[in-house]
C-alpha cells in the first residue's frame, strides 16, 4: 500500500466512523478497514452505516472492505509499538500508520470471541477484562445485569490498549470492544 | 307485508327468545315473524354447544312448533356467502322480497354494540329496528342517541315487553357435556388415544391445560428408536420399539427421516460388547449389520475416525411436533374434540366412581362440565397429580434430560455408542440441525416447574458427546433444552433412574384402587405412543361394552403441518423460510395465539437466530404474542451455552429486549 495514513482505524461501525469523521475534520488522513457487521442498528434503528461512511469519505477518508487479521509489534521503553497490520486479502502487503484505533466491536461483531473457558480479542491478543468460565458470564434471569455485557479490552488512562499488562503506545481502543466494568 | 326478523345463532334456542316472539305476535306488531338462524355468528367464534348449524335450525323449528306461534324459522343465511353480516342478509331479503318491509328485532344488550356492526350507519338508514329490553342493560340512552342521528329510519324500544334473564351463554355454562371418553393430557399419548377413539367411533374429548406438546412431547430427542439401544437390557422394550418403528414409518412418513443409525465402538470400549449387542438385536427382531470402520467412515464422514467397530441399525429421526399435530388434527377431523387451554379443576365423582371432569376454559373464561363413563389420565409428568385428584396413588419418577442443538446437520445417520447406556451417547440429525443428548437427573416434583438446562450438564454433554463426532467441537451451538421423562414405577419395581423400565403401564384403577371409571396410561417412550393408545382404547372399549378393533396401525396419518413451499407472502423468518401465509395458517387453522404456540407449529424461532429477528415481525400478526415468555424461554436455552455463536445471540437478545442493558450503553 503506497498511501500514507495518519491514523488507521480497524472497524467501520459507529465508533470507528465517529473517530474517522472527527479526525478527518481535524485534517488527518484516515483509513478505515472494515469487515464485520455493525451492531449499532440493533440499538438505534435510525443509524445508517451507509450515510456515516458517506460523510467520512466526503471528508477525504478512505474506506477498505477487508479484515485486519494481525499486527506486528515492537517493544519500546514505556510499552509496545504497533508497526503495521496485515489483512485477509492483502497477502504479504501490509498497512502502516502513525496511530491505530481498534473499534472492532463486542461479541456480536466478532471483536471479542469466546470458547467455553476463554474470552479473547482476536486481532492483537490484547488483554481482556473478564472472569471465570461460561457459566459465570451470564445470569439465568434474562432481565438481570449480564456480566458479559461489560467484558472487553483493557485500556489505560489515555485509552491505549493493554497487552500483557503493557500499553500499546500507538493503539487506542474505542467503542464496545472496550471493557465497561 | 311487514316482516319482523329475529337473528341469532340460537345456541340453544330458549324461553327468552320465545317470549319475544310471543310478545310481538300478541301485539300484532308485524304481519309475519321470522327467526333467522345464523350458521355462525361473526362475533362468537368456536363456542359450539350445538355446533352443527343444521341441529340448531331443527331445534329452533321444533321449539317454535311447540308454541303454536305463527313464526317462520328461516335458513336464508345458510345459502349466503361468509361472512354473513346482518346488513347483507337484510338487503338480500329486501331485494328478493321487494313487496315486504323488514324490521330488525334485537335485544337491549345488542343495541349497545350496534355501532360496531358492519355498515351500521347504512343499516340504521335502511331498516327499522325494534328493541326488547334485557335485564342489566338500560337501552333507552342508546336508542335515543341513535334515533337522534340524521337519517335513522327509526328505532322503537318496547319498554314493557317481558324481560327474561336467561341467555344461551348461561345455558351452555350450566349444561353438562356428555362423551364416551374423556382424555386428560395433550401430549403424544393423549392425542394418540383421542385418534384411536375417534377411529373406533367413540365420542371423545381431550383436555390440555396449555398448548399441545408442552410436556415431554415437545422436549425430547426426536429419535425413532430401532430398539437396538434396549436389546441388551430390556428385550421386551426392544421388540416393542422395532414393531412400532416399522408401523410409524408406514403411517407417518411425513414426520420421519429414515436416516438409519450406527452404534460405534471406540478404542476405550469393550470390544466384545458389539458381538453380544448384535446377537441381542437379532433376537429381538432388529436388523443389525456389522460394518468395518472404513465402511462406517464412508457412509458417515463425521464419525469419530478412531472408531474400531460399527453396527448399522434402522434408527430414524422423527419430528414430534408434526406427529402430535397430525394425530390431533386427524382425531378432530374424525369427530374428537381437542380442547387446549382447558385446565382440569377437579374430577366429578359419584361416590368413589369418577364420572367426569370440571374444567376451566382459560381463553373463554368459563367453567365447563364434561361427563363420560371412562376418564383416561394421559397427563405424562403430571399423571401423579391427576391420579391423586381421583383418589388413586401412582408413583412417578420425573427424570430430567438435557440436550444440545447444534446449528448444522453434522451427521447423516444417528450416532450411538456401542456400550451400556450412559450420558451423552446419542447424536440425532434433525432437519438442518443436530441434537446431542442426553443426561439423567431424578427430580423432586417441586423441581419440575423450574427445570432447565445447567452449564454443568452442558459441559458433560460436550466432553462425552464430541467423542461420537469430533466435528461438533467446531460447530456452533444454538441452544440447550431440557425435558422431563415421566418415568413411572411398575407396581413392585425398584428405583434406579436408567434401570426403571421404559415400558409403559396401563392402570385400571377400578381393580387397583377401587376407583371405577378412571384409568392411567403412563411411562413408555414417544415412539410407542400408538401401541400405548391401542392398549388403552382396548380397555376403554371393554369398559364401555363395545367390541371395536384398533385400526391405527394401518390407517395413515394426514400431514398436519403443510410444507413451506405451499405458502406465499412476505418472509417472516429468514432462517427457516417461514412466510406470512404459513403463520396465518397456523393462527387460523392450527390455533396459534402466542409466539411459543407459533414455534410449535411452524419453524419460526427454531433456526439459527432462534427467533431474535423474526419474533417482533411474527408478534405483530398474533392476537396475543406474549413476547416476554418467548424471550424468557429462549434465554433458558442460550444461557447454559454462553460461548461461540451463542454469545452473539445472547448479546443480540440483550440489546434488543433488555432495556436496563440498553440504558447503560
Amino acid at each position: 500500500m503506497s498511501m500514507n495514513f495518519d491514523t488507521l482505524i480497524i472497524g467501520g461501525g459507529h465508533s470507528g466512523l465517529q473517530q474517522g469523521i472527527a479526525l478527518q475534520r481535524n485534517g488527518q488522513q484516515c483509513l478505515i478497514i472494515s469487515a464485520g457487521e455493525s451492531s449499532r442498528p440493533l440499538r438505534d434503528p435510525e443509524w445508517s452505516q451507509a450515510i456515516e461512511r458517506h460523510r467520512f469519505e466526503d471528508l477525504g477518508g478512505v474506506w477498505l472492505d477487508d479484515r485486519v487479521i494481525k499486527g506486528v509489534l515492537k517493544s519500546a521503553n514505556e510499552g509496545d509499538l504497533l508497526l503495521h497490520v496485515f489483512t485477509e486479502n492483502s497477502g504479504e502487503k501490509f498497512f502502516v500508520a502513525d496511530q491505530f484505533i481498534l473499534a472492532t466491536g463486542s461479541f456480536y461483531s466478532g471483536g471479542l470471541l469466546a470458547d467455553p473457558v476463554h474470552i479473547w480479542e482476536p486481532v492483537f491478543g490484547l488483554d481482556v477484562d473478564y472472569e471465570g468460565k461460561h457459566a459465570d458470564w451470564v445470569r439465568p434471569d434474562f432481565f438481570a445485569q449480564q456480566p458479559f455485557m461489560t467484558f472487553g479490552v483493557r485500556v489505560d488512562a489515555q485509552g491505549r490498549a493493554l497487552r500483557q499488562g503493557r500499553p500499546v503506545l500507538n493503539l487506542q481502543a474505542v467503542g464496545s470492544v472496550v471493557a465497561s466494568r | 307485508m311487514k316482516v319482523a326478523l329475529l337473528f341469532g345463532s340460537f345456541n340453544p334456542i330458549h324461553e327468552g327468545h320465545l317470549a319475544i316472539l310471543r310478545y310481538l305476535a300478541e301485539h300484532r306488531l308485524a304481519d309475519e315473524l321470522r327467526l333467522v338462524v345464523s350458521p355462525q355468528s361473526p362475533f362468537k367464534q368456536g363456542q359450539g354447544l350445538l355446533d352443527n348449524a343444521r341441529e340448531r335450525l331443527e331445534a329452533a323449528r321444533a321449539a317454535v312448533a311447540q308454541t303454536g306461534l305463527p313464526v317462520v324459522v328461516s335458513d336464508v343465511e345458510f345459502e349466503l356467502p361468509e361472512p354473513r353480516y346482518t346488513i347483507d342478509t337484510l338487503r338480500h331479503l329486501q331485494r328478493t322480497e321487494p313487496d315486504n318491509t323488514f324490521v330488525l328485532v334485537m335485544g337491549g344488550d345488542n343495541i349497545t354494540a350496534l355501532e360496531n356492526w358492519h355498515l351500521a350507519d347504512e343499516l340504521l338508514h335502511e331498516f327499522e329496528v325494534w328493541v326488547y329490553p334485557r335485564p342489566g342493560t338500560d337501552a333507552r340512552p342508546y336508542v335515543d342517541a341513535l334515533n337522534a342521528r340524521p337519517g335513522t329510519k327509526g328505532i322503537t324500544l318496547f319498554a314493557d315487553a317481558p324481560q327474561n334473564a336467561i341467555s344461551s351463554t348461561e345455558i351452555r355454562a350450566r349444561r353438562i357435556l356428555h362423551y364416551d371418553v374423556i382424555i386428560i393430557g395433550g401430549g403424544i399419548t393423549g392425542v394418540g388415544v383421542a385418534r384411536d377413539c375417534a377411529l373406533r367411533g367413540l365420542k371423545a374429548v381431550l383436555v390440555e391445560r396449555d398448548d399441545l406438546t408442552v410436556g415431554a412431547s415437545g422436549r425430547n430427542h426426536g429419535l425413532l428408536h430401532s430398539g437396538a439401544r434396549y436389546a441388551m437390557g430390556d428385550a421386551e422394550s426392544a421388540r416393542e420399539c422395532i414393531g412400532e418403528n416399522r408401523i410409524l414409518k408406514q403411517i407417518a412418513p411425513h414426520c420421519i427421516d429414515p436416516c438409519d443409525g450406527l452404534f460405534i465402538t471406540l478404542p476405550e470400549d469393550d470390544r466384545d460388547y458389539q458381538r453380544q449387542f448384535i446377537a441381542a438385536c437379532r433376537a429381538a427382531g432388529i436388523d443389525a449389520e456389522a460394518l468395518d470402520p472404513a465402511e462406517a467412515r464412508q457412509i458417515e464422514p463425521s464419525v469419530n475416525p478412531d472408531l474400531v467397530g460399527a453396527v448399522l441399525v434402522p434408527d430414524a429421526a422423527v419430528d414430534p411436533f408434526r406427529l402430535v399435530f397430525a394425530n390431533a388434527m386427524d382425531a378432530a377431523a374424525r369427530g374428537a374434540e381437542i380442547l387446549s387451554y382447558h385446565e382440569v379443576r377437579g374430577l366429578r365423582k359419584d361416590g368413589r366412581r369418577i364420572v367426569g371432569i370440571d374444567v376451566w376454559d382459560v381463553r373463554g373464561k368459563q367453567e365447563k362440565h364434561l361427563e363420560a363413563p371412562v376418564v383416561v389420565n394421559a397427563a405424562g409428568t403430571w399423571a401423579g397429580q391427576v391420579a391423586a385428584m381421583a383418589g388413586a396413588r401412582i408413583t412417578m419418577y420425573p427424570d430430567k434430560g438435557t440436550l444440545l442443538v447444534f446449528g448444522e446437520r453434522v451427521n447423516r445417520l444417528v450416532l450411538n455408542r456401542c456400550r451400556p447406556s450412559s450420558d451423552a451417547d446419542i447424536l440425532v440429525p434433525s432437519g438442518v440441525t443436530t441434537i446431542l443428548g442426553t443426561t439423567s437427573q431424578r427430580l423432586e416434583p417441586k423441581e419440575i416447574p423450574g427445570a432447565r438446562p445447567t452449564p454443568e450438564e452442558v459441559d458433560l454433554l460436550m466432553s462425552e458427546g464430541t467423542k461420537l463426532a469430533p466435528k461438533l467441537l467446531q460447530t456452533p451451538i444454538l441452544r440447550a433444552y431440557s425435558g422431563i421423562r415421566p418415568l413411572i414405577a411398575l407396581d413392585g419395581a425398584e428405583e434406579g433412574g436408567r434401570n426403571i423400565s421404559r415400558s409403559f403401564v396401563l392402570f385400571d384403577h377400578e381393580t387397583r384402587d377401587d376407583v371405577p371409571g378412571f384409568i392411567t396410561i403412563a411411562g413408555g417412550k414417544m415412539m410407542t405412543y400408538r401401541l400405548m393408545a391401542e392398549r388403552t382404547v382396548d380397555l376403554v372399549c371393554r369398559k364401555l361394552g363395545r367390541e371395536v378393533a384398533c385400526t391405527t396401525a394401518e390407517t395413515p396419518l394426514p400431514e398436519a403441518i403443510a410444507r413451506p413451499e405451499r405458502f406465499g407472502g412476505a418472509v417472516i423468518c429468514e432462517c427457516e423460510n417461514v412466510r406470512e401465509d404459513e403463520i396465518r395458517y397456523a393462527i387460523d387453522q392450527l390455533g396459534a395465539r402466542t409466539l411459543l404456540d407459533l414455534r410449535r407449529r411452524t419453524r419460526v424461532g427454531m433456526g439459527s437466530c432462534q427467533g431474535q429477528l423474526c419474533a417482533l415481525r411474527a408478534a405483530q400478526m398474533l392476537p396475543d404474542p406474549d413476547v416476554h415468555s418467548f424471550i424468557g424461554e429462549r434465554w433458558k436455552g442460550i444461557y447454559p451455552v454462553a460461548w461461540g455463536e451463542a454469545m452473539r445471540e445472547a448479546q443480540l437478545a440483550q440489546w434488543m429486549y433488555n432495556k436496563s442493558e440498553n440504558a447503560s450503553q
